[in-house]
């Protein structure tokens, strides 16, 4: 089997709309046709966004709102993609698949968005699988790489905030109650039955992700400020979930490059030299991973390139409906059936990985996660929140909580974070050169951040400083009935 | 000719019999749950579909209301709808929900209020047994089901404790 490598990856700033709830907007259905935005929709959208900021008006601040109602979902997969192929300069003739993840309800996109690109592959399909559409569409175009069957493959996840995917609703078994934090109130209500967990703990992930999403100008709360009595004191959803334990569903989309091992040197000396040069000029650095940084022409082609290569994939679905694996969840879990067989596949433990994207969109699932992918054994996931930055680095980019769930897009975004932080360009943006936005002084980032000081202002930024070699992609689906796992190695 | 074809193509259709989920949400409509029930296996299955996933054998349906079920976990919503009290402030209403397990299939549904208290007044964790989570000596019964707003809905009331 050949090995698969990640050559580029793009993620866009995501946008929120509001918590999941049943309160979240039917936007404008005809997202192909941007300008047909009547005054009428605008002021239902307004209403909306002014139910959910005075749902909870102790937190107005957390919850306020920024919506852009004319972007739709192409223009959206568009922006990261063109970045990516910009930067990169990748010759688009030789792209052999496109595939799309997203649960939105157009049809056809993948092609579409080929046609746009002007992209003719060979493969061009989309994937819908809710919210672990995303690493299922890496693992699709890593089994066409490996197996022959095509040398590169783009994969571009995107979602609106108003996404079908919110709500499974062939999931007649949840009744009314159908939206995820009644699942999620289940899940954290049976946890602290069974493990005697402290509040606090629980209500500590979504703080610490804040926390790291602060410095990530990609992250919906980005600049924000959560503290531990904030999450407490926020509105009593569902006993005992609270509305700031619950993650936010945006708009969003990333795209990823995928080639095969063999052909790396092949493609970084077809690049499109003249489109670099273009991009140089604008910006100063690139995030590749053949880390194309030098400004002399001629000598990025001889740059050594370092592979960061898929080495692990597991993926396993129990079910569809909660209440076919609901008993499973703390016994055996989809998850951890993943994680072992990536574990597997990668010949690794779990005390070999380095960094880690947990799929945490309520709180409770960033604890389950400790256990499930063996970081912890069961029923320790409240002793890790204290010390897992000493052994695994959680979430670098802010997680779920912090970053936005655009459904289609995540489990790419995770990737793209992942890919960045083992290449050593996560801070390389030209926006992280051209505008100094995340400027503070002299507050604890716990995330062992580079710190620089520019005009005697101090900068944080989100590279993890120590040698890491294997990062770990969690993307649960469905109330964790699915679940997929990807290893990276440098 | 093109009405005798129009009349074949009528008798055809009226020969295919509705899928189990057809039939499920039509007896939905009228407020009557039909789990399911393979005679082979002498299992409840769930979604309702038409096959075992067992054995693959043809499912009956029956009627769920002869069935009690464990009451698995209880919790408060606060996200229910908006009611006006008598002061004309409004306040949301607080759904009592209650996870149920009938013999293998999980329904998560509302509790009602003299259900809860009744509940309420035994000490719950005394109620818990089997390790795991599961009040099992909670028996409950399905009260009310039907579709509202177009989406189903489940009433439990308790039978014993």
């Amino acid at each position: 089997m050949r090995k698969v490598s990640i050559f580029a990856g793009e993620t866009s700033v995501f946008r929120k709309i509001g918590y999941i709830s049943n309160t979240v907007n039917k936007r404008n259905k005809n997202n192909t046709d941007s300008t047909v935005n009547s005054t009428n929709e605008r002021n239902k959208t307004h209403k909306i966004i002014d139910t959910i900021q005075n749902f909870d008006s102790n937190n107005s601040d957390i919850l306020n709102i920024n919506i852009d109602i004319n972007r739709n979902i192409i223009q959206l997969a568009l922006e990261p993609t063109i970045s990516l192929l910009k930067k990169t300069g990748f010759p688009r003739d030789l792209i052999d698949a496109v595939i799309f993840s997203s649960c939105s309800t157009e049809q056809y996109l993948s092609s579409i968005i080929s046609e746009i690109l002007g992209i003719k592959p060979k493969i061009s399909h989309r994937i819908d699988n809710l919210c672990n559409s995303g690493t299922n569409a890496i693992i699709s175009a890593y089994s066409y790489i490996a197996s022959g069957l095509c040398d590169s493959a783009l994969v571009i996840g995107a979602e609106l905030c108003d996404s079908p995917g919110r709500v499974l609703t062939r999931d007649i078994s949840r009744g009314q109650f159908n939206l995820p934090i009644y699942w999620a109130a289940i899940m954290k209500k049976m946890y602290k039955n069974k493990y005697r967990i402290d509040e606090e703990k629980i209500c500590s992930i979504p703080v610490n992700n804040y926390l790291k999403a602060k410095y990530n100008h990609l992250a919906i709360n980005s600049g924000k400020n959560l503290s531990l009595s904030q999450v407490m004191n926020s509105k009593l959803l569902i006993d005992p979930l609270h509305l700031l334990e619950c993650s936010m569903i945006c708009d969003g989309a990333s795209s990823i490059l995928l080639t095969a091992n063999d052909k790396i040197s092949f493609y970084t000396s077809k690049l499109d030299k003249d489109e670099l040069s273009r991009n140089k000029t604008k910006s100063s650095k690139f995030s590749t991973a053949s880390n194309l940084l030098s400004d002399n022409k001629e000598k990025y082609s001889k740059q050594e390139f370092i592979p960061i290569c898929i080495k692990g994939i597991g993926q396993q679905t129990f079910s569809a409906s909660l209440g076919n694996s609901i008993e499973s969840i703390f016994k055996s879990s989809p998850a951890k059936n993943a994680a072992r067989q990536a574990y597997e596949m990668a010949r690794i433990k779990p005390s070999h990985i380095d960094l880690a994207e947990i799929h945490d969109a309520f709180s409770i699932l960033e604890i389950i996660a400790y256990e499930d992918l063996g970081f912890v054994g069961a029923g320790k996931g409240g002793r890790f929140i204290d010390k897992k930055d000493q052994d695994v680095y959680i979430n670098p980019r802010g997680g779920i909580l912090g970053c936005g769930h655009p459904l289609g897009a995540t489990g790419i975004a995770q990737t793209v974070e992942i890919f960045k932080q083992l290449c050593g360009t996560i801070d390389d943006d030209s926006y992280w050169n051209d505008q100094l936005k995340f400027v503070t002084n002299g507050l604890d980032h716990e995330n062992n951040s580079l710190n620089t000081k520019t005009n005697n202002i101090k900068v944080h930024g989100r590279q993890i400083k120590s040698d890491i070699q294997r990062g770990l992609v969690h993307n649960l689906a469905a109330a964790g009935t699915s679940a997929s796992i990807i290893i990276l190695e440098k | 000719m093109a009405r005798k074809q129009k009349k074949n193509l009528r008798k055809r259709n009226s020969n295919i019999s509705p899928s189990n989920y057809e039939t499920f949400m039509k007896f939905m409509r009228k407020g009557k749950f039909m789990m399911p029930y393979c005679q082979i296996c002498k299992k409840n299955i769930w979604p309702p579909t038409d096959y075992c996933t067992n054995c693959f054998n043809k499912l009956d349906l029956i009627d769920l209301k002869q069935q009690d079920g464990k009451l698995i976990e209880i919790f408060h919503s606060f996200v229910g709808k908006k009611k006006i009290k008598s002061n004309q402030s409004k306040t949301r209403e607080v759904d009592i929900i209650g996870l149920v397990d009938f013999t293998g299939v999980k329904l998560l549904g509302s509790i009602n209020k003299a259900t809860y208290n009744y509940f309420n007044n035994f000490n719950c964790q005394n109620l818990k047994t089997n390790g795991l989570f599961g009040y099992s000596r909670v028996r409950v019964k399905l009260q009310k089901c039907g579709i509202l707003e177009n989406s189903l809905f489940y009433k439990f009331k308790l039978v014993r404790i």
